[in-house]
């Protein structure tokens, strides 16, 4: 037990050392800002300054991603409530209450209220974070390379199954994902596999031309088609000071949104979106008076952001713990961990604790430095979003060949990160969200690793994949995940109600 | 008259069987994992395993997307007649010309960039995206800042981080 607190101890000891208190500060502005601007949000943010981690400490390293993670939330909640406009998905039910509380003349209210979300929705899914993370992660140690295998491919069926419109379509991501994880030198027996003569192949696909490519690149490519940033700020006035005091005027709908939250955020791959609009929707039913929702209610600010915050901190509970990713943003976020030879999962906390630790214990700073911009910044990055077109596409796409290729000083890897730009491209344009593919990318090599090592324990025999009651419940598991989407439309076919 | 309208059946004809931009995306996959599968079929046993799996796996969902959209939209133009149906995913396509011309400018900088140093990617791909994309306007603005963006890379990389910038092909490596 000693030990285990030696480990916590120097974690936080490590969160609260000056670099990464600075760090985290960076990460948090970083986070804000790409937050704010609409369009881009916490995924292209990571992905964007993935290439400049690279050769930092892992815990530096993690503490920036996890800060612009973290924050870019609220810096979509900024816009949301300024200009109507929110920076990312998971903000669009704060739009619905938020911006007509600014028409009504109580934007600064709405900006504290949705700052105190931060402090109380963000520091209590840390602090369930902390205690479930460990406690799931010590269970998975039972798990021997079949169940592992297993659980990679779990893992990618239920993000396959929940990302995209069709569980056929993300499958076929994951497994262009498993694909690209198998190019190179085979880990075990020396083969080089689909490098086609080419020696920039034999050491494989790095991670950092996958994930700038296909989410910032594409991302940037997207916003170029659309045209211009169009927004205007509204007339800010009210208290932020008022608007603290409101978010606790309503212990009921906090309490609430808080539960909606951490248990979606657990959910594998349930994200965000769904977490903040659930919220909205059961405060609006136990609401007296619903008609004022929609018109500038406070409590159609307080439960998403509420709710939003808390599932940002829960989404990481079994990515840390199990690997498998809550959210697109945990996908990269676990992408990025095993870039730094963090390997998430069962033994996470027995070989990094320290490590993780340091990160968690960053998440309550990051909880708190994101409250003090909120209270002090709002308005000034909410003109950021204000910014032209012109400038923005420019400088963000340049900042991403430029990550790509500053890593190994080559060329090579900015013409893979323009192709994984267009795939990305194409993948979104026609519904097959990268997420599964980059999960495969991540998970193939500790999928594969397992398979054989379960093959030759079980002398070729493909039995030992359901001998165990895990290895049992993971395959039904994964079954579930995969018939549940088809399932759910012909029940609501069958029952005649229009799935939502 | 007859020549008309022969002209208009013909064009009908050639939209009922045009592929969408999904269906050739799909096609795409398909024939590259046909090719990976030939090229595993080469490798000694083990290490040929899991690919072999993985990319079986990816040929059958394909393959079955492929067949399941391409019967999908036959049977859908065929019952509403309307032989111009297209792709779930085609109306994501919010303007082509825009997507096109980004990736020109794109295309255009990187090969300026390869030729004559990365450096030259900044101002060339500003400028261009501006010519393309933006307010023509804005031009003066922008190469100016484009400008001075690529000094500040220059110091960055070049002088405080020591991260030499790769130089083009007719400038030498």
């Amino acid at each position: 037990m000693g030990s285990l607190w030696d480990v916590i101890i120097g974690g936080v000891y490590l969160a609260f050392s000056l670099n990464n208190i600075l760090i985290l500060i960076l990460g948090t502005s970083i986070g804000i800002l790409v937050g704010v601007l609409p369009g881009i949000g916490s995924v292209a943010g990571m992905a964007l300054l993935l290439p400049i981690t690279f050769g930092w400490p892992p815990s530096t390293a993690l503490i920036m991603m996890a800060a612009i993670f973290f924050s870019s939330n609220f810096g979509g909640s900024i816009t949301s409530i300024i200009i109507n406009a929110p920076g990312d998905a998971s903000n669009s039910a704060t739009v619905m209450d938020g911006y007509p509380m600014t028409e009504n003349g109580r934007g600064n209210e709405a900006l504290g209220i949705s700052a105190t979300s931060v402090i109380v929705g963000g520091g209590i899914g840390v602090l369930l974070l902390v205690l479930a993370a460990p406690m799931m992660a010590s269970f998975a140690l039972r798990f021997g390379p079949a169940e592992n295998t297993l659980l990679a491919v779990f893992a990618l069926s239920i993000i396959a199954a929940m990302v995209v419109d069709s569980p056929v379509k993300g499958l076929i991501s994951a497994c262009i994902g498993l694909f690209l994880a198998t190019v190179g030198s085979d880990m075990l027996s020396g083969n080089i596999r689909f490098s086609f003569g080419l020696s920039y192949l034999e050491d494989g696909i790095e991670l950092i031309p996958i994930v700038v490519g296909t989410f910032a690149v594409s991302q940037v490519i997207s916003l170029a088609e659309s045209g211009e940033i169009i927004a205007k700020v509204g007339q800010m006035s009210g208290s932020l000071l008022k608007g603290m005091k409101t978010y606790f005027r309503h212990p009921a709908v906090i309490v609430r949104s808080l539960i909606i939250g951490v248990l979606v955020g657990a959910l594998p791959a349930a994200g965000r979106v769904t977490a903040s609009f659930m919220a909205y929707a059961d405060t609006l039913r136990a609401s007296n008076n619903p008609e004022t929702f929609g018109k500038g209610n406070p409590r159609g600010v307080i439960a998403p952001e509420t709710a939003n915050n808390a599932c940002a901190m829960g989404d990481l509970i079994p990515t840390l713990a199990l690997g498998i990713p809550g959210s697109a943003g945990a996908a990269v976020f676990l992408g990025i961990m095993t870039m730094h030879g963090i390997v998430p999962g069962p033994r996470a906390f027995v070989d990094n604790g320290q490590v993780l630790y340091a990160l968690l214990a960053s998440l309550v700073l990051v909880t708190l430095v994101v409250f003090i911009f909120g209270i002090t910044c709002s308005k000034f990055f909410a003109r950021i979003s204000l910014l032209p077109n012109e400038v923005v596409v420019p400088y963000i796409l340049t900042f991403s060949l430029l990550g790509s290729f500053a890593v190994r000083n080559s060329f090579a890897d900015v013409a893979l990160t323009c192709f994984f730009g267009f795939l990305g491209y194409a993948m979104n344009r026609f519904g097959y969200n990268p997420v599964p593919m980059l999960l495969g990318v991540v998970l193939g090599g500790m999928a594969e690793k397992n398979f054989r090592r379960a093959l030759i324990i079980s002398g070729g025999e493909y039995d030992i994949f359901a001998a165990s009651w895990i290895s049992k419940t993971l395959l039904i598991l994964t079954l579930v995940s995969i018939l549940y989407p088809y399932a759910k439309v012909l029940l609501h076919k069958w029952t005649g109600r229009v799935p939502q | 008259m007859v020549k008309l309208l022969m002209m208009e059946e013909k064009t009908h004809r050639r939209r009922h069987f045009a592929l969408s931009g999904e269906q050739i995306f799909l096609l795409s996959i398909l024939a590259l994992f046909l090719f990976f599968l030939y090229e595993v079929a080469s490798y000694p046993e083990e290490p040929r395993t899991f690919p072999l799996l993985v990319i079986a796996a990816t040929i059958v969902l394909t393959g079955g997307k492929l067949l399941f959209e391409c019967v999908g939209l036959f049977f859908r133009r065929r019952k509403t007649g309307d032989r111009n149906i297209q792709g779930d995913h085609e109306h994501l396509w919010r303007d082509k010309r825009r997507a096109l011309r980004t990736w020109v400018a794109i295309g255009l900088s990187l090969l300026v960039g390869f030729m004559f140093g990365f450096l030259f990617f900044i101002p060339v791909f500003f400028i261009a995206y501006v010519l393309l994309l933006g307010r023509r306007k804005m031009l003066i603005n922008v190469i100016l800042l484009s400008l001075g963006s690529a000094f500040i890379v220059y110091l960055l990389f070049d002088r405080f981080l020591q991260i030499p910038i790769v130089r083009g092909v007719l400038v030498g490596w």
